[in-house]
């Protein structure tokens, strides 16, 4: 697969194998830049292993994934750098404060940091009153902000995130959606997987992992990135 | 400085902090505890002060055929009041004998050669071949050292009557050896007797070297800082997704680890310094640790070191906190007490005792006595470190199979 000029992220004939179980496999596909793309599937069908692969925290059995012109698996220490990842369970230490788990991650010193929490992209988030409190005796919701923040906290030009709104209540998933509304507005480009309608609707395009591999899924024709009824139809004839 | 070191040590300090945040917990855990060894430590030292437990010992000794001298002499040492007190000498055959020594009836086997008391008459003096039982319960320590005294005077006592034999012969007194070897004669038997004068340079006791108080002091110390480990059970637990999450920034799960154990090291470190500072402003609590000093500190690092390792390897094999909790209390009650920290070693069952020297609380034992007596070698040093390291890579291999499982 080449690469054309609009193209940020592409992956090419990505495959994992556990043993001999085969988990993924052929996975291709490219993004543009400012894209937000979605990955539906049923649980357990290979969507976080993708990402944690896509992420640089999983090694694949086969297959290259590019940042631009840079296969990104022989230089994993790239990924850091750009790509910001939001796994399932929140990756903070829950017995430091919210600035703690923030300066860990932020790519500035501490100074600076205090200023893209008053100016910058991180100030959308609001946790400039809870700087202090322990990440413990946070709620879900705000934990799960927490995440995403500290994963915007080095300005990454791409973010994967693997169900950012599971188990939150309504009101979450809303500022969550926002949140990622606002990070595409300033050019960020988006791969996500979810189950939630509201998270897909920001989708420009939607694919389904199947059967091991990757399908385009977008209802093309209204341009609605997730037809419930067809998803339906989709994961029954596969299965 | 890059980025990855950056970033190693922004983590370093944020472990710093996270294991000084246990540090209530920790305090908390020392008080409650304390009072609870505290009552060990006191009735401990009550088994130690009572002489109740002392047996009189029973010494089988083989005599030559028909060596009725002998037989006589030793009959005599029986009646002796101050030997009546402490030994009673059995007299039986050889193979008799070796069977009680060995099913531990007696502690010791004398065999008497042939023509021994005329060999003492004359000045021969052929030796007697003793025998001493495997065990090491208090009876045999107090007769091995009774038997080292009664050695090392006798082999004084000759050799100053020996020495003053020579000088009357170099200067022809040969009129006065006589009167000169009963005077000395005399005078040696009568310092002999007195074992005072040998015990008064010679400690007998059940805590190598060390005073009561140290000795419970040592494991006073060890059992709470084993203890305190009950606080930090969260603070290994780590959130797998963090895990792979620093990975991803070029921190590996062994530097990750590794900062993590020397962070709460050093936060122990750190709580125990003021302990010792305060601790030295008290006379009754500064004659116990002579040797108080900055090396004393510093040679409280490794073996930090090495149970916070322990700590990080229970909690790999335990998973869960309450069970790590359990595994903790049980492991260091047990551990302590088969290496003679809560009760003297001497005390103990031969098979537990021996079991004890494989347990790292020996060790640690042995190390801080070490440190108090100010008889650390670079050797045990470098042995604490390595037994921290052990623990340490055991840990770090058991929590990377447990995340890749």
């Amino acid at each position: 697969m080449m690469n054309d000029f609009s193209t940020l992220i592409s992956a090419e004939h990505i495959s994992k194998k556990y043993g001999h179980k085969e988990i993924l496999s052929d996975i291709s596909f490219c993004i543009a830049r400012g894209e937000c793309i979605g990955i539906l599937g049923k649980n357990g069908c290979g969507k976080s292993t993708l990402l944690n692969i896509l992420s640089g925290t999983l090694s694949p059995s086969s297959g290259k994934f590019f940042y631009q012109e840079q296969n990104l698996f022989q230089y994993p220490k790239l990924f850091s750098r750009y790509i910001g990842y939001v796994p399932q369970e929140n990756p903070l230490m829950e017995n430091l404060s919210v600035f703690d788990n923030l300066r860990f991650w932020y790519a500035g010193t501490g100074k600076n940091l205090k200023e893209e929490l008053t100016q910058g992209i991180l100030e959308k988030f609001g946790f400039y009153h809870y700087l202090k409190y322990p990440v413990s005796k946070l709620s879900g919701g705000m934990k799960r902000r927490l995440s995403i923040a500290c994963a915007l906290a080095k300005n990454p030009p791409i973010l994967l995130l693997d169900e950012p709104g599971a188990s939150l209540d309504f009101s979450c998933k809303e500022d969550i959606k926002n949140y990622l509304s606002f990070y595409l507005s300033c050019g960020g480009t988006i791969l996500l997987t979810s189950h939630e309608e509201g998270e897909i609707k920001l989708c420009n395009r939607t694919f389904l992992l199947t059967e091991r591999t990757l399908l385009p899924f977008s209802d093309e024709k209204e341009g609605n990135p997730f037809n419930k009824t067809l998803f339906l139809e989709r994961i029954k004839e596969n299965s | 400085m890059n980025w990855r070191s950056r970033k190693l040590f922004v983590y370093l300090q944020l472990q710093l902090k996270n294991a000084f945040l246990f540090v209530p917990k920790i305090f908390l855990i020392f008080v409650i505890f304390s009072g609870l060894l505290f009552g060990i430590g006191i009735y401990g030292n009550q088994i130690l002060s009572e002489n109740s437990s002392v047996e009189e010992l029973s010494i089988a000794v083989v005599f030559p055929k028909k060596d009725y001298l002998s037989s006589m002499t030793f009959s005599f040492l029986n009646k002796m009041q101050s030997v009546r007190e402490l030994l009673t000498f059995v007299p039986m055959e050889r193979e008799e004998a070796f069977e009680h020594l060995k099913k531990e009836d007696v502690f010791a086997v004398i065999e008497i050669p042939d023509l021994f008391i005329e060999g003492i008459l004359n000045g021969s003096n052929v030796p007697a071949k003793i025998s001493l039982s495997e065990k090491h319960s208090l009876e045999n320590i107090l007769f091995r050292n009774l038997l080292d005294a009664g050695v090392s005077i006798l082999g004084t006592a000759q050799a100053g009557i020996y020495a003053v034999d020579d000088i009357l012969f170099s200067y022809q007194m040969f009129d006065s050896i006589p009167e000169m070897e009963e005077a000395l004669n005399q005078i040696y038997l009568s310092f002999t007797l007195n074992r005072d004068t040998y015990f008064k340079s010679k400690k007998v006791g059940l805590t190598d070297h060390l005073s009561t108080i140290q000795f419970y002091g040592v494991s006073f110390c060890l059992l709470l800082i084993l203890y305190s480990g009950m606080a930090i059970d969260n603070f290994f637990k780590e959130n797998v997704s963090f895990e792979k999450s620093i990975t991803r920034e070029g921190i590996l799960l062994f530097f990750s680890q590794i900062i993590k154990v020397i962070s709460l090291t050093f936060c122990y470190w750190i709580l125990l310094i003021p302990c010792f500072f305060i601790s030295s402003f008290f006379p009754d609590i500064r004659i116990h640790l002579p040797h108080l000093s900055i090396s004393f500190y510093f040679l409280l690092f490794p073996f930090l070191f090495s149970v916070i390792s322990f700590f990080y390897l229970l909690h790999e094999i335990s998973q869960k906190s309450n069970n790590y909790i359990l595994l903790l209390c049980a492991l260091s009650t047990i551990f302590l007490f088969c290496s003679g920290g809560i009760i003297p070693k001497q005390f103990l069952p031969s098979s537990i005792q021996k079991l004890g020297l494989f347990l790292p609380s020996s060790f640690w034992l042995n190390y801080l006595k070490k440190i108090i007596l100010h008889t650390t070698t670079l050797p045990i040093l470098f042995s604490c470190l390595m037994l921290g390291s052990c623990f340490f890579i055991l840990a770090l291999f058991l929590h990377s199979f447990s995340n890749h499982k």
